[in-house]
């Protein structure tokens, strides 16, 4: 089955809000505006009117010079353009009607020098060119608000997206350097044992020295390379980078719409009305109320039903653009039999003419439609690429601060134990046998390879339980319970099983120490594909400021997707989300 | 005939073993635990007179965590930390934030068994004297450096920029810069000299918290 790509729903208050914003005024607009203009005045009316095309070239070129030196007036005075400056409706509105005012009377005036525009056209071009103003530059306001705010939120992910690569790109570093960290500390850690145990063993010297140094071998390297083994992880991200670029440069071309989505009644009729209520005042002078409100009704709730009628018929694109010539083709008709039926017979070149507008508007309707459903997808899309992105950084997150738990919990952990177990058990004994060398030898050898084994992680249900055991008389800690599917999920991801056991260990020790609780509850749930939430809600104080910026919260920082910590209903929460 | 019980919570067999083996030599009955449960399960069968803890036990409760619980469930047992870490500050927490009347030994200084016995003596008899508190002595390593500038220092020697650390601690950046200059000055950092004074710092930080990255 093929994708399906939403349009967004219309929005009447945005729709006003953008029609009256900064953006009504810009060059932007203005320069779409002009060719519009020139077409409106071409099309409507050499078909009935006399005059050549040069002398309606000029009349139009006037027209459209009016219309624009008024609105770059206002522009200058009283609507100003500066970023995030609020719309303005009532002023906008004044400003439209006004420069339609102007252009309507200017197109009669150079028209009347031309001798080819009769006196009774005049109160049509009152009519007109308000509402042609008005609607035009609207619509063109609208387009372009939907349009810079969708440049401006993929510039935003896109930044987010910088943001992102460079914090992978620090984690890699930090990667890096712990390898190179590793290799010093395994060589700090031996080679002092080794200088220990030697003084303690003259008569082993030289086979315990080449044994131990096999050892620097033998495990630094593995581990390195272990380490080394992140390219799976980066790999991954390169691919994410790789639809982010895609999704910023040119975007993902809706296949298969909604036909119901791509017509917008509201719109339709709105830019219908700029040209509709004019020509109804030139055809019906003494029923310009009743037809222009006869013949809006026919198109908005003609366009409206066949909206509705379509919302949930996906089809691609082609036929979509051919249903709404179809639309608009029935419409005209429906409009046109409405007010034959009312008595207002129109000739048929003003029906081929309403029929040629409806294409027109209909057409501007997809197209807007289609761009916000392409923008939709895009801005879907990277949000996508921003949110995977983020879990990947997030488990890479993980991972080095798994590894440096690993690495320092074997190194100075296991290592250090043998080596202090051996120097205390030697230093009883005057005169070490062959056999105690080589146990000493031996565990030693067994503490050092634990740095290439994973094995012995404690399962996050484990953890769970030791948290409740340990604290058990002190507090009550109530634990989740958890599906098999999940519970196996965690088992066999290592890492973030250790970050979920990490993030609960602290929110329990914390809500005891700090908050003074006396019952914990425990939450786990998996709440979206990559992410696990844990809920850890206490009855006791809320956590002082310096102890949230604190050690507790740098851990939490390190390992958990995101996290906060509110009060809620006399209650502290700590809410994490880890990726898995 | 044992006089006393006590419980020694360590990770690695190794030297849970052998400190097992060593107090059982000088007179004490002893149950091992490896972790902080086990060990939390030996206090309700066998509810000792005193513990040798360590600190880290791997995934898990620490042993701070179980400290703090004993201190609400058994006050009156006596405690011993055998741990790897200078003090508690390396594990985000305050010297006062830890149960009174304690010892505390750092497993790097502990080569005599002896010391160990004597600690345990010393807790059980409130007789705990200031050689048995490795954590408190002015040599040992940061000793000159607030909990404060442990913290950020461990965010440092993580690769944090200033920005990035007062963002974490909801502070400003010359905040933390005058916190970072104040840890240079306290380790003795020439910021002038050649190199980075960041890296030793970190560098230095490592070294003293005996420890990898933040851990």
């Amino acid at each position: 089955m093929q994708k399906k790509y939403l349009t967004p729903r219309t929005s009447l208050r945005e729709a006003i809000k953008n029609a009256s914003g900064p953006v009504a005024l810009s060059n932007r607009v203005l320069l779409q505006f002009v060719p519009i203009s020139y077409l409106l005045v071409l099309v409507s009316n050499p078909a009935r009117l006399e005059g050549s095309f040069l002398q309606w070239i000029s009349v139009a070129t006037i027209g459209t010079l009016a219309t624009i030196l008024v609105l770059l007036a206002f522009r200058a005075s009283l609507l100003p353009i500066y970023p995030n400056r609020k719309s303005k409706t009532l002023l906008t509105s004044v400003a439209f009607v006004t420069a339609g005012f102007v252009r309507g009377l200017f197109i009669y005036l150079v028209g009347s020098t031309f001798e080819i525009m009769p006196e009774t056209e005049f109160i049509f071009r009152l009519w007109g060119g308000p509402l042609f103003v008005y609607g035009g530059i609207a619509m063109l306001a609208i387009f372009n608000s939907s349009r810079l705010r969708h440049e401006s939120v993929l510039s935003d992910l896109a930044t987010e997206k910088v943001e992102l690569d460079e914090l992978r790109g620090g984690i890699k570093e930090r990667i890096r350097s712990q390898r190179q960290d590793l290799i010093r500390r395994v060589q700090e850690v031996l080679v002092p044992a080794i200088e220990n145990v030697q003084s303690e063993l003259n008569s082993q010297k030289v086979s315990l020295s080449n044994k131990l140094r096999e050892i620097v071998e033998t495990v630094v390297r593995p581990l390195s390379h272990e380490i080394g083994s992140y390219a799976t992880a980066d790999e991954s991200a390169i691919k994410i980078g790789k639809r982010a670029k895609r999704v910023i440069s040119k975007g993902e071309f809706p296949r298969v719409v909604s036909a119901g989505a791509m017509l917008v009644p509201e719109l339709i009729s709105f830019a219908t009305a700029s040209i509709a209520v004019a020509s109804n005042a030139l055809n019906f002078p003494d029923h310009v109320l009743v037809t222009s409100l006869l013949s809006l009704a026919c198109v908005y709730f003609g366009y409206k039903l066949i909206q509705v009628s379509l919302y949930r018929f996906w089809v691609p694109v082609f036929v979509a653009v051919l249903i709404t010539f179809l639309a608009a083709l029935a419409v005209s008709y429906l409009t046109w039999f409405a007010l034959g039926l009312f008595g207002f017979e129109l000739p048929e070149i003003i029906l081929y003419e309403f029929i040629l507008s409806q294409v027109f508007i209909g057409s501007i309707s997809f197209y807007m439609q289609y761009l916000r459903t392409k923008r939709n997808a895009a801005e879907v899309e990277m949000t996508k690429v921003i949110s995977d992105l983020a879990i990947l950084n997030s488990q890479l997150r993980q991972e080095v601060w798994l590894n440096r738990r690993r690495i320092a919990s074997v190194l100075h952990g296991s290592v250090q134990a043998a080596l202090y177990a051996s120097a205390i058990r030697l230093a009883k004994v005057e005169s070490p046998s062959a056999q105690e060398v080589e146990n000493v030898q031996a565990d030693i050898a067994a503490a050092i390879s634990k740095l290439e084994s994973t094995d012995g992680a404690e399962t996050f249900s484990g953890v769970l339980e030791q948290i409740r055991e340990v604290w058990e008389g002190a507090v009550e800690v109530t634990l989740p319970s958890m599906g098999a599917d999940l519970v196996a999920k965690l088992d066999a991801n290592p890492v973030a099983s250790s970050c979920a056991s990490e993030v609960v260990r602290e929110a329990v020790s914390n809500a005891v120490k700090h908050g003074k609780a006396e019952h914990v509850v425990i939450e786990v749930e998996q709440t979206v594909p990559h992410l696990l939430g844990i809920t850890v809600t206490n009855d006791g104080q809320p956590l002082p400021a310096e102890v949230e910026a604190g050690y507790g919260s740098s851990i939490l920082n390190e390992v958990a997707f995101t996290w906060q910590l509110e009060n809620r209903g006399g209650f502290t929460v700590l809410g994490a989300a880890i990726a898995i | 005939m044992y006089s006393r019980h006590v419980v020694v919570v360590e990770d690695e067999a190794l030297l849970r073993d052998l400190i097992a083996k060593t107090l059982e030599s000088s007179g004490f009955e002893v149950t091992t635990a490896a972790n902080a449960a086990d060990a939390a399960r030996a206090f309700k069968a066998h509810d000792p007179d005193a513990v040798v803890l360590d600190v880290e036990l791997g995934p898990g409760p620490t042993g701070f965590d179980f400290a703090e619980s004993l201190q609400k469930t058994a006050p009156d047992v006596g405690i011993v930390f055998l741990t790897n870490l200078p003090d508690a500050r390396f594990a985000g927490k305050e010297t006062k934030e830890l149960p009174s009347k304690i010892a505390y030994l750092r497993k790097s200084q502990l080569i005599d068994a002896n010391e160990l016995v004597d600690a345990l003596e010393a807790v059980l008899h409130d007789a705990v004297v200031s050689g048995q508190r490795h954590d408190l002595q002015g040599s040992r390593p940061l000793a000159a450096l607030s909990k404060k500038q442990i913290l950020v220092l461990q965010l440092l020697a993580m690769g944090y920029t200033n920005s990035q650390i007062a963002d974490k601690r909801g502070t400003t950046v010359r905040a933390v810069e005058g916190i970072v200059s104040r840890i240079f000055q306290a380790l003795e950092i020439d910021v002038q000299a050649e190199g980075n004074a960041r890296v030793e710092a970190a560098a230095t930080y490592l070294r003293a918290s005996g420890k990898s990255l933040a851990e």
